[in-house]
C-alpha cells in the first residue's frame, strides 16, 4: 500500500531567502493518523502548503498518495483535502450553502447529495444546516470546517490545528470523528500544539523545528524508547558524583537529576552511584515519558520569537 | 496620557502609506487635475480670454472686433485657414465678416459649450449695437455695414458636437460606478484570504483562471444591470423631475452594449488586480478608491473633456475611463457605426485581458495566505 505521503531531502526558502525547511525527509504511513508538532515558526504550514502544491517545490521531492508534487495538481489534490486552521468557509452562507458550494469544486465518488449527507452525518451537523455560519459557536464552525473536508471523501486528510478555541465537549466530539475516519481508512495528517490531545489520537508523530525533523516514528515506541528520570535529592550532589551523572547525558542541577538514562546504563547504576556519593534521594520518578516532556526535550522551552 | 495618545495616533499614520496617500497625494493630485482642467471654464478673463478666430473676407479687417469685449482676437488670412485652426487650436468659434449682403457668421467649435456660444452671440450683438449708436468711439458709424445680419454655424471639419449635461452625465457616472467593482471584489477577496478560504480553494482541484472567472461574471452582470438603471434614469427619471431627457439614437443603439461589456470587463480586470495586490481592506478601498478618482478626474469623468484646454484633453486620452466614455459619446451624440467604437472597445478588451493575466499570476503565484 503506498505511503500517502513522502517527503524526500526538501529544502524551502521564501523570496527573502531565509530557509524555512532544510533537508526535510518524512514519511506518513499508510493508514495512520499522523501527527506533525513543532513550535510556532517550525515550519509546518510550509511544510503542508508544499504537500497540497499551494507553493512549488524548490529542491527534493514530494509524493502524494504516490504521485510526484511540484505545485497545483489538480489529479492529487481531488483525492485529497486540506482544512485550514481558521475558519475557512463563508460565514454570510448557511452551512447548508457552504457545503454545497464546496461539495460542486470537489469531484469524488458517489452523488453530491451522498457526500454532503456523509460529511454532515459524520460531524453532527443535522440539526444547524440552515443557519447562517456566522451564527455558529466555535464548535460549530470546526465541524462544519471539518465537513467541507470531507466532501470529496478524501484519500488523505490534513488537518491543520482543527480543534483550536472550542469547548471541551466540542473537541472531544472532533477528536472522535477523526478516530472514526482513520478507523475506516483514511489517512490523517494531524498538526496541532495540544500534545495530550495528539498523544490521545495520533498513532505516529514526527517533531519539527527550525525547518528540520527532529524525530518521527511511532508513538508508542517513541515513548516507550524516551524513559525520562528525575530525581530529586536531600541534599545537593558532591561535584564528582554530578560529573559521573553528566557523562551519562543527564542533568545536573544542585539536588535535582532529570534526563535519560542512556542504554549502557540502569536505573539501579543510577541509584547506586547516588548511595555511592552519600546521598539519599527525597523522590524519585521514572517511567515512559509523555508527549510533552518529549516536546519540550528536544525543541526547548525558551519563546519563539516569529 | 493626552500626549501618549496623540503620539500612538501619529505614529499610526506615519506608518499607514495609504492613509498618507489619502490626505497628501490625493488632494495634491486633484488640485492639479481639476486647476489644469477647469482653467479656461473658470479662469480668470483678464488673464485667460477664450480665442476668437477672425477673418474679413472682404478685406475691411479694421472693423468694430478688435475690441469684442472678454474674448482674445485672432486673425486669419481665409476661411481656410480660421478652418483648418479651429480643427487643432483651442479657438472657441471663428467671425467671417463677408460683407454688407452675406453679413456676419459665427462659426462655433464643436466643443464651445452652449452658455460660451450663446455669451459670444449676445457680445457680438451688443458690439454691433454699440457701434450702431455711437457708444464705441473706435468705430466710425459710416464705415459700419450696417445693418448686417448674423448667422451661426457648426464650424466646418468639426464632426462632433457638444454633449448635452444628461448626454455627459449618463455614459460619465455609468463608467465612474463600474469602475467602483474594486471595493467588493476586492475587500470579498481579502476575506477569503484572511479567512483562510482562499487556501482552501487553493487547494481544491480549481484551476486559479477559473476562480478568477468565477469572480469576474457575477459582476459582469452587475455592471450590466447599473448600465440599464443608468440609462433609464437618464431616459425616463431626468425629464420626470423637470430635466433634458436622455436620447437614444435612432440607429446604432446596440453598440452600446459591447462598449459597456468592454467597460465592464476593463473594470472587472483592474479589481481583480487589486484584490491579488492589496493585503488589508483599508488598503482596497484606498487604493481602489483613490484610482477611481483619478481615472475619473483625467479621463472626463468629473469634468468634461470639452471644458478641458488641448493638453488635458490629450491627458484625458491615457484613461480607460475616457476611452469608454468617448465610445458612449460617439454613440449617443454621433450615432457612430462599429468602425468609430472599434479602437476604444478594443483598447478597454485588451486592457482588460492584460489585467486579467497579471491579476492570474499574482494568484497562481501567491505564497501568502492569510
Amino acid at each position: 500500500m503506498t505511503d500517502p505521503v513522502r517527503v524526500r531531502h526538501l529544502d524551502f526558502h521564501y523570496q527573502d531567502g531565509s530557509p524555512v525547511l532544510r533537508d526535510l525527509s518524512l514519511t506518513v504511513p499508510a493508514g495512520s493518523l499522523f501527527g506533525l508538532l513543532g513550535p510556532n515558526g517550525a515550519g509546518k504550514t510550509t511544510l503542508l502548503m508544499l504537500i497540497t502544491g499551494l507553493l512549488p517545490v524548490q529542491t527534493g521531492a514530494v509524493e502524494v498518495l504516490g504521485v510526484p508534487i511540484r505545485g497545483h495538481h489538480p489529479a492529487v489534490l481531488s483525492r485529497i483535502a486540506l482544512v485550514p486552521q481558521e475558519y475557512a468557509f463563508y460565514p454570510q452562507l448557511t452551512a447548508l450553502e457552504n457545503l454545497r458550494f464546496f461539495v460542486r469544486l470537489c469531484p469524488g465518488n458517489g452523488t453530491e447529495a451522498e457526500r454532503i449527507d456523509e460529511a454532515v452525518r459524520l460531524t453532527g451537523l443535522q440539526n444547524h444546516l440552515h443557519r447562517q455560519a456566522r451564527h455558529f459557536s466555535g464548535g460549530l464552525k470546526r465541524r462544519l470546517n471539518l465537513a467541507i473536508g470531507l466532501l470529496n471523501r478524501p484519500q488523505l486528510l490534513i488537518l491543520d490545528e482543527p480543534t483550536v478555541g472550542i469547548d471541551p465537549q466540542s473537541r472531544h466530539f472532533i477528536l472522535e470523528a477523526i478516530r472514526e475516519l482513520n478507523r475506516q481508512g483514511m489517512a490523517i495528517l494531524y498538526t496541532s500544539h495540544y500534545m495530550e490531545e495528539v498523544e490521545q489520537i495520533c498513532d505516529t508523530v514526527a517533531i519539527l523545528d527550525h525547518g528540520e525533523i527532529l524525530l518521527q516514528g511511532p508513538l508508542q515506541s517513541l515513548l516507550k524508547e524516551q524513559r525520562r528520570l528525575r530525581i530529586r535529592l536531600r541534599e545537593p550532589l558532591p561535584a564528582a558524583a554530578g560529573a559521573r551523572l553528566r557523562a551519562w547525558g543527564l542533568e545536573v542541577d544542585g539536588s535535582v537529576i532529570a534526563g535519560q538514562i542512556p542504554p549502557h546504563v540502569t536505573l539501579p547504576a543510577v541509584l547506586e552511584a547516588l548511595r555511592e556519593a552519600g546521598v539519599e534521594p527525597d523522590a524519585l520518578e521514572y517511567g515512559r515519558q509523555t508527549l510533552e516532556s518529549l516536546f519540550f526535550q528536544l525543541t526547548h522551552t525558551e519563546l519563539r520569537e516569529v | 496620557m493626552l500626549g501618549a495618545i496623540v503620539r500612538k495616533e501619529l505614529l499610526l499614520v506615519r506608518r499607514d502609506i495609504h492613509a498618507l496617500m489619502v490626505l497628501f497625494v490625493m488632494p495634491m493630485a486633484f488640485i492639479l487635475i481639476m486647476s489644469l482642467s477647469l482653467q479656461e471654464t473658470l479662469g480668470d478673463e483678464e488673464v485667460n480670454r477664450p480665442r476668437i478666430g477672425w477673418v474679413a473676407a472682404d478685406g475691411n479687417a479694421a472693423w468694430p472686433f478688435a475690441g469684442l469685449p472678454g474674448f482674445e482676437r485672432v486673425d486669419f488670412p481665409d476661411r481656410q485657414a480660421l478652418f483648418a485652426a479651429m480643427a487643432h487650436d483651442d479657438l472657441l468659434a471663428g467671425l467671417v465678416l463677408q460683407g454688407r449682403s452675406e453679413g456676419l457668421a459665427i462659426h462655433y467649435a464643436a466643443t464651445t459649450p452652449k452658455p460660451l456660444r450663446r455669451l459670444l452671440r449676445m457680445t457680438v450683438i451688443q458690439t454691433l449695437m454699440a457701434a450702431r449708436l455711437g457708444v464705441d468711439a473706435t468705430a466710425d458709424p459710416d464705415a459700419l455695414p450696417l445693418p448686417l445680419p448674423v448667422t451661426e454655424h457648426e464650424a466646418a471639419g468639426e464632426a462632433a458636437p457638444q454633449p448635452s449635461a444628461v448626454q455627459q452625465s449618463v455614459p460619465a457616472w455609468l463608467i465612474f460606478s463600474m469602475f467602483f467593482v474594486v471595493i467588493p471584489i476586492a475587500t470579498t477577496f481579502l476575506q477569503e484570504r484572511q479567512q483562510g478560504t482562499l487556501q482552501r480553494l487553493r487547494s481544491l482541484p480549481v484551476p486559479a483562471n477559473a476562480f478568477l472567472l468565477g469572480k469576474l461574471v457575477p459582476y459582469l452582470l452587475i455592471n450590466q444591470v447599473q448600465a440599464v438603471l443608468m440609462f433609464v434614469v437618464g431616459i425616463w427619471l431626468v425629464p420626470a423631475v423637470g430635466g433634458e431627457g436622455l436620447q437614444l439614437p435612432a440607429r446604432g443603439g446596440w453598440w452600446l452594449v459591447p462598449v459597456t461589456l468592454a467597460v465592464s470587463l476593463a473594470a472587472i480586470s483592474f479589481a481583480l488586480l487589486v484584490a491579488t495586490v492589496v493585503r488589508t481592506t483599508e488598503q482596497a478601498t484606498t487604493v481602489g478608491g483613490i484610482s477611481n478618482l483619478l481615472l475619473g478626474a483625467l479621463g472626463g469623468i468629473m469634468v468634461p473633456t470639452y471644458v478641458m484646454p488641448a493638453a488635458m484633453r490629450d491627458v484625458a486620452r491615457l484613461s480607460p475611463m475616457n476611452w469608454g466614455l468617448e465610445a458612449y459619446l460617439d454613440i449617443l451624440l454621433r450615432g457612430a457605426e462599429w468602425q468609430s467604437i472599434l479602437p476604444a472597445v478594443g483598447k478597454l478588451l485588451l486592457l482588460a485581458l492584460g489585467l486579467f493575466l497579471l491579476a492570474g499570476y499574482r494568484y497562481r503565484n501567491a505564497t501568502r495566505f492569510n
